[in-house]
């Protein structure tokens, strides 16, 4: 070859390389501005951003911008059961293509909750049976830790008044060896214990619950709060006054702002209590 | 025809001249761009006596320390507030910081507001050299910033710069003719009920029409839900099942329906009893009367005392002829032997901050708004801001104003009760529209309560069904937000804002599908749908 055609062959892959690469970047960019537009809550533009064919120049980025655009169309308003559907099915393709990666574990999930929460009749024997698929096949997955809770708060509170909560609790008690996701279990034990002071399940067990939850920790402060009372007055109505005044303390400590400090402390008085908590 | 021409060119030449002056001011106008000057916008609605002075006040302290910043308000109506803002937002005219509130839902506020989630664990740079120093900003505020979080969004979009109490307002000249020299006001429910002996007395002497207490469409219900709430609290405590001292509306509402309280249970009677007392006192037929209304009344002697928030203080203070004096609302106490036995005492006015700003997003000048956003949360910011508003502060260790001093919060005291605004919109409507049976002289306790019975559970059953559609719709929309959240996280994004936001939107999720299952599940149960 000719230096000076080998000199033009190689600026022309060379540039044809950069343009290559500037345009994967920019498309990535696309799906991760799409990512952005959607946790704030602009679907209608992130939806945009998926469905552009740009997005879509390779397999693993139209497969990528498939499972935004499923996950979108669940919120564009308004919602449609036409654009549910159309979401369920896209769901359905990207997982039949493969369950095993984070986008056909994330489809099995979405399509548990569409039928969970988002057909105009919902269909909680089938989201279950669904969860169940997801926790047999990826247990440690975090939608599958998340799968969970679900089946234990569908078992527990999504169930006729005369149904029997004892045997409902006895069944999702058996999926606690399958938290293995320490911020699961948290959330699980404080579903499960405030749904055992609801459907009075038990004071003992609710009250470990919770405890076993604040240990861990639980990330919302209100929740984290009213997990604190719950457990201090489920104590109290055990006669364990030791738990009782500990964790009513611990709120006064940890809430000290909180329009029930004043009635804590009132309990904590009734109790004689004499601690820094109790003499402000 | 010549002086005809001599006009027409006097006429253009003036026309030419105001066209040069007009050429030479705007070329010659101060722009923000030739003299480096920066603009900060800030918009609110309140139009209360002192506010703009107390802003205003903010903005130049805030310039002494950023010579380069101005700070400019503007100050727009609460009614046009809503559509001014819509416009302002979607036009991306919008100013720098816009007071949160009307106008602005969820969607509103993720699609054209900054989250400051990122800043508040941080402390306040303006805060430096006081006890605040090194405190997170969020743990600043008296709230803990709590009112500023937004639960369905999972983030922070706003600080806030006051908070608000009710008091009872009264004409002090008026209250001692009537009561003696030296009285002291109101402190309980007997010594309330005095003073009503003593204006009727004065009526009768004097063949006047003192009224008690101005009462309005918006006065009147501040002051008379408090009424009927002071005697629930015990019985709030008992249907309190979940044992967090903290009942929400909607469990009130279904233990209404499920038949564990009714407004025959003798708590409510007492209660309804309650506001027939005070109701009686109040101007005749203040339902349908306007808060104008009932300010004049009282600024022009006809009514001894008003019942407000501390946000009329200046107001009613700068317009009024006589000396004004405030006390807290007198409630029964539990000592009271008519109306003590089912109250536990004064309720707890630790409440969430109010007047909070956020960013928007097309702001010109992020950094500089945050800044002052920041400024007007500190300590000294806030403090310049009550000492000229005379409005509570909402930041920690800022001293309340002495001629406010009365409105300091109540810290040591209980939850509230139950109340007609513990009710949804459909239920509130059967209760104004029998409301007027509860001031009749013949019976009126029996008489509301009879004519609200037919129609109110129907009502609940209604606004519950609304709440869960509600609820429901959140529930749909945080599944969108989670997808992309862990999405994210599995893509390299594993900061600790987004581990933060998943984990709090997972267990917010959980407990909003847990709660609403099981407020559907008491709907739709035998019990509740009892007519």
């Amino acid at each position: 070859m000719m230096p000076s055609l080998r000199h033009h062959f190689c600026t022309a892959v060379t540039g044809f390389c950069a343009v290559a690469v500037m345009t994967s970047v920019a498309n990535a960019n696309t799906l991760a501005n799409a990512w952005d537009e959607t946790t704030l809550l602009r679907v209608e533009e992130a939806n945009e951003l998926f469905a552009n064919p740009k997005t879509r120049p390779n397999p693993a980025t139209a497969r990528e911008a498939d499972y935004g655009t499923a996950v979108t169309l669940l919120n564009i308003q308004p919602r449609t059961p036409g654009n549910i559907e159309h979401s369920a099915q896209i769901f359905s393709r990207l997982l039949a293509q493969n369950p095993d990666d984070e986008i056909g574990i994330g489809s099995l999930y979405f399509l548990a909750r569409i039928e969970q929460v988002h057909r105009s009749t919902p269909a909680p024997q089938k989201a279950v049976a669904l969860y169940q698929r997801l926790i047999a096949a990826h247990p440690a997955h975090p939608f599958a830790q998340i799968a969970i809770t679900k089946i234990a708060l569908l078992k527990l509170c999504d169930a006729p008044d005369n149904a029997d909560k004892a045997a409902a609790l006895a069944e999702v008690e058996t999926l606690i060896p399958l938290l293995t996701d320490p911020g699961a279990r948290s959330n699980f034990d404080y579903i499960v214990g405030t749904a055992c002071i609801r459907h009075q399940l038990g004071d003992e067990k609710a009250m470990n619950y919770l405890i076993e939850a604040v240990k861990i920790g639980i990330p919302i402060q209100i929740s984290s709060s009213n997990a604190i009372v719950r457990i201090a007055n489920l104590a109290l109505r055990l006669n364990r006054k030791d738990i009782a005044i500990s964790y009513y303390e611990r709120f006064i400590r940890d809430f000290p702002r909180d329009r029930r400090t004043y009635t804590v402390r009132l309990r904590l008085r009734e109790l004689n209590v004499q601690s820094p908590e109790v003499a402000r | 025809m010549k002086r005809e021409k001599i006009l027409h060119s006097v006429g253009f030449g003036l026309v030419g001249l105001f066209y040069l002056v007009a050429v030479f001011f705007v070329f010659h106008k101060p722009s923000e761009q030739n003299n480096k000057q920066i603009v900060i916008r800030i918009a609110h609605w309140q139009l209360e006596d002192g506010l703009r002075q107390a802003f205003d006040d903010v903005g130049r302290e805030f310039t002494k320390l950023h010579p380069n910043v101005r700070i400019e308000q503007l100050v727009i109506p609460e009614r046009i507030f809503p559509n001014w803002l819509i416009t302002q937002l979607i036009g991306e005219t919008a100013p720098d910081l816009i007071e949160i509130g009307l106008g602005i839902d969820d969607d509103r506020l993720a699609r054209f507001f900054v989250p400051l989630t990122s800043l508040v664990d941080e402390p306040n740079p303006y805060n430096k050299g006081t006890p605040l120093e090194s405190v997170p900003w969020r743990n600043t505020f008296l709230d803990g910033m709590y009112s500023a979080y937004n639960p369905t969004l999972l983030d922070y979009y706003s600080a806030g710069m006051t908070q608000h109490t009710i008091r009872l307002y009264y004409n002090s000249l008026l209250y001692e003719t009537l009561m003696g020299t030296g009285a002291p006001p109101p402190r309980d429910f007997v010594a309330l009920q005095n003073v009503f002996t003593k204006v009727a007395e004065y009526n009768r002497i004097h063949h006047t029409q003192l009224v008690t207490i101005a009462g309005s469409n918006y006065n009147g219900p501040i002051i008379m839900d408090q009424y009927l709430s002071s005697q629930s609290q015990k019985l709030q405590l008992r249907l309190n099942t979940l044992l967090d001292f903290s009942p929400t509306k909607y469990g009130t509402q279904i233990d209404f329906l499920l038949g564990r309280w009714s407004f025959e249970s003798p708590e409510l009677q007492s209660g309804l009893t309650l506001q027939h007392i005070v109701g009686s006192n109040l101007t005749k037929g203040f339902q349908s009367l306007r808060r104008e209304d009932a300010t004049f009344y009282f600024l022009q002697g006809h009514a001894l005392m008003i019942a407000s928030g501390s946000w009329d203080v200046r107001t009613l203070r700068s317009m009024a002829s006589f000396p004004i004096e405030v006390s807290p609302v007198p409630l029964p106490s539990p000592q009271n032997p008519t109306f003590g036995a089912y109250t536990l005492g004064p309720f707890s006015e630790t409440d969430e901050s109010t007047t909070k700003f956020g960013l928007t997003r097309h702001s010109k000048h992020p950094k500089e708004a945050i800044e002052f956003l920041q400024f007007m949360t500190s300590q000294r910011g806030c403090q310049t801001f009550v000492n000229t508003s005379y409005w509570l502060p909402s930041v920690l260790g800022v001293k309340i104003p002495e001629p406010i001093t009365e409105f300091a919060p109540i810290v040591d005291g209980y939850t509230q009760g139950i109340a007609f605004h513990n009710f949804g919109s459909d239920a509130m409507l059967v209760f104004t529209q029998n409301l007027y049976k509860l001031y009749n002289d013949h019976d009126p306790v029996t008489s509301f309560t009879q004519a609200i019975e037919p129609h109110l559970k129907a009502a609940v059953r209604r606004d519950l069904r609304q709440e869960i559609d509600t609820r429901f719709r959140n529930i749909t929309r945080d599944d969108t937000t989670l997808a992309a959240l862990l999405w994210k996280l599995s893509h390299g994004d594993n900061s600790e804002e987004i581990r933060s936001k998943a984990a709090a939107l997972i267990l917010n999720q959980h407990t909003m599908e847990s709660d609403t299952y099981c407020l559907k599940t008491d709907l739709d149960s035998p019990a509740a749908r009892q007519p």
